[in-house]
């Protein structure tokens, strides 16, 4: 794998891929880019790709892409985006500053101390850096655990870690100021002129750090309470909801012996306050002469509704008129066929009627005897025509 | 005093007044009781009414009950499978919580619980839709909710809402009934 040689040629290089790279850090979390996606995000110039992909910025697994870790977390970090509170690096800074003092005080040439000094200096700056860092990273992270997870478990989890985590923090402040402490000689008599300058600062700096961590760790608390009283009312809910549905809260539960004693005027039936307008009022108020137009407009309207009443209904509509439907006696047909030997189609075609009967209800009338009476018939296979009729063959049983 | 008339409109009426309103008008108003809390306990009480005062909310009770503890069960079962169903669409429902009708509803076509649960509350209305503008309506009446944006549907709830949550925790369950309820 290539390597980049300078930072001219790093910045180079990501500013030809700026456009994947800021696509694939906005979806970091969320998936994981195909190839042939990236290459059109970079308007089709596999070169391009390529060569982010040989310099390790990006790493190809497959047919998807991913942001390098180290590549990543160098954009979280510069963004100040990061989720992950660090705080092995201080723990290394810590070592680190040791061993410079050590090393300070073992050196025999003052240029060689003068150097190892200046380390002491830049490790003392990262420390406070990367302390403060850490602060306003959990900050930010508390507050959006708290908001933004919906699971209360996992809510949970998160701020318990957070709250050890805020422990670990001042714990280290701690560490780091017993070493100032410590070295208060050494930091005395080191020749360096930035030097008490820069201690000065680290103690300011983590004074401001621990404060902050005091905050948090309240507000830390605070979160939980919030989501242990959330968790236990939600469950109550619950159960009481059970217990109504089941019939069984009057007896489950105090809550008649409680509600005995909440007199809170929710639970009575909303009052509604009428009262009479005063006579003296009406008789000597100017305001009083508006309302009483209104009442009798009020009352004008009753008067119209009786005047809007319908006409009296039409004698025609109360007569009583005659209408005559013919109808076939079912029954006394069937009896009649029953009582005989030829077929059912024969029966009701040659059948007298009273009055005038045209093919078409005699055969409806065929079909409904037909379909009616099932159990008193005998349905043959044989079939017959008669006027173009083709018509099944149905003896009385 | 200078809110007598108003305090005795609203809270006589079993509603409650809140601090976190968003209506500048309430806020005025609890912020008037809460600087002569005294006076007016002393004004209202002539007319027997007890002002009582929550975490960040005002409301009124009697030295005397006036309903029959049977009633009031009733009112507090219908409290119970709302917050039931409040409780179900968001875990954190309480006091600054916004909620929006349409939200709901969207909700309620992927959650077959929360439906469930809406089905049994309001059974005079037909749709969904009708059922929670009921639930909001009841919430607004009783000043534990106000409408933030009409067009929208946007409600706030108020910190009246601890009321209802107060008594929720009030209530003692029997130690023995509590293994047998299912989680």
């Amino acid at each position: 794998m290539a390597t980049y040689q300078s930072i001219k040629e790093l910045t180079r290089g990501l500013q030809q891929g700026a456009k994947l790279l800021n696509d694939m850090f906005l979806k970091r979390k969320t998936v994981a880019i195909k190839y042939d996606d990236a290459l059109e995000t970079l308007d089709g110039d596999e070169n391009k790709l390529r060569h982010l992909i040989n310099f390790g910025v990006i790493v190809q697994t497959g047919d998807s892409l991913e942001l390098d870790d180290a590549y990543q977390r160098f954009f979280e970090e510069v963004l100040a985006v990061n989720e992950d509170i660090n705080i092995a690096s201080v723990q290394a800074f810590i070592g680190k500053l040791k061993l410079g003092i050590d090393s300070c005080l073992a050196a025999e040439n003052t240029s060689r101390k003068a150097q190892f000094l200046r380390e002491i200096r830049h490790t003392f700056k990262s420390i406070e850096n990367a302390t403060r860092r850490n602060v306003v990273d959990l900050k930010r992270n508390v507050d959006d655990t708290y908001k933004q997870e919906p699971n209360f478990k996992i809510k949970e989890l998160r701020l318990r870690d957070f709250d050890e985590k805020a422990k670990q923090i001042i714990e280290l402040i701690k560490q780091t100021e017993k070493v100032m402490d410590e070295q208060t000689i050494f930091f005395a008599s080191a020749s360096d002129v930035g030097m008490k300058q820069t201690v000065t600062d680290v103690r300011v700096g983590l004074k401001e750090s621990a404060h902050g961590l005091i905050a948090i760790s309240a507000q830390i608390i605070d979160y939980l309470n919030r989501i242990e009283y959330q968790s236990k009312l939600v469950r109550k809910t619950r159960q009481l909801k059970y217990l109504k549905d089941q019939f069984m809260i009057e007896e489950s539960t105090d809550v008649k012996e409680f509600l005995s004693k909440v007199n809170d005027v929710w639970v009575e039936k909303q009052p509604k306050y009428l009262t009479k307008v005063s006579l003296d009022f009406l008789r000597n108020d100017d305001a009083a002469l508006e309302i009483l137009c209104n009442v009798r407009k009020r009352l004008s309207k009753k008067t119209t509704i009786k005047s809007r009443l319908a006409e009296k209904i039409d004698e025609k509509y109360l007569k009583e008129s005659k209408e005559t439907t013919r109808m076939f006696n079912h029954q006394k047909i069937i009896n009649g066929f029953l009582a005989q030997s030829t077929d059912l189609f024969y029966y009701v075609w040659n059948y007298q009627f009273k009055d005038e009967t045209d093919e078409e209800n005699k055969l409806v009338l065929f079909l409904q005897l037909a379909s009616q009476y099932i159990d008193s018939l005998e349905y043959t296979s044989e079939y017959k025509t008669m006027n173009n009729v083709e018509y099944p063959i149905i003896f009385p049983r | 005093m200078k809110y007598t008339s108003e305090v005795f409109q609203r809270l006589s009426r079993g509603q409650f007044i809140s601090s976190n309103s968003i209506d500048a008008e309430t806020r005025a108003i609890y912020n008037d009781i809460e600087d002569n809390q005294q006076q007016y306990e002393d004004y209202f009480n002539q007319i027997d009414f007890q002002l009582s005062a929550g975490e960040g909310f005002y409301y009124f009770s009697r030295k005397e009950s006036k309903v029959i503890v049977e009633n009031k069960l009733q009112s507090l079962f219908s409290w119970i499978d709302y917050l039931d169903f409040l409780k179900t669409y968001d875990t954190t429902f309480g006091s600054g919580t916004q909620f929006n009708l349409a939200q709901i509803e969207i909700r309620l076509s992927s959650d077959l619980e929360l439906k469930e649960k809406l089905s049994q509350l309001f059974t005079d209305k037909q749709s969904n839709r009708d059922k929670i503008e009921a639930l909001a309506q009841t919430l607004v009446n009783m000043g534990f909710a106000e409408q933030v944006n009409e067009l929208e549907g946007l409600y706030q709830v108020t910190s009246a809402f601890h009321y209802i949550e107060q008594i929720i925790m009030c209530i003692n369950i029997n130690e023995e009934v509590k293994d047998e309820i299912p989680e």
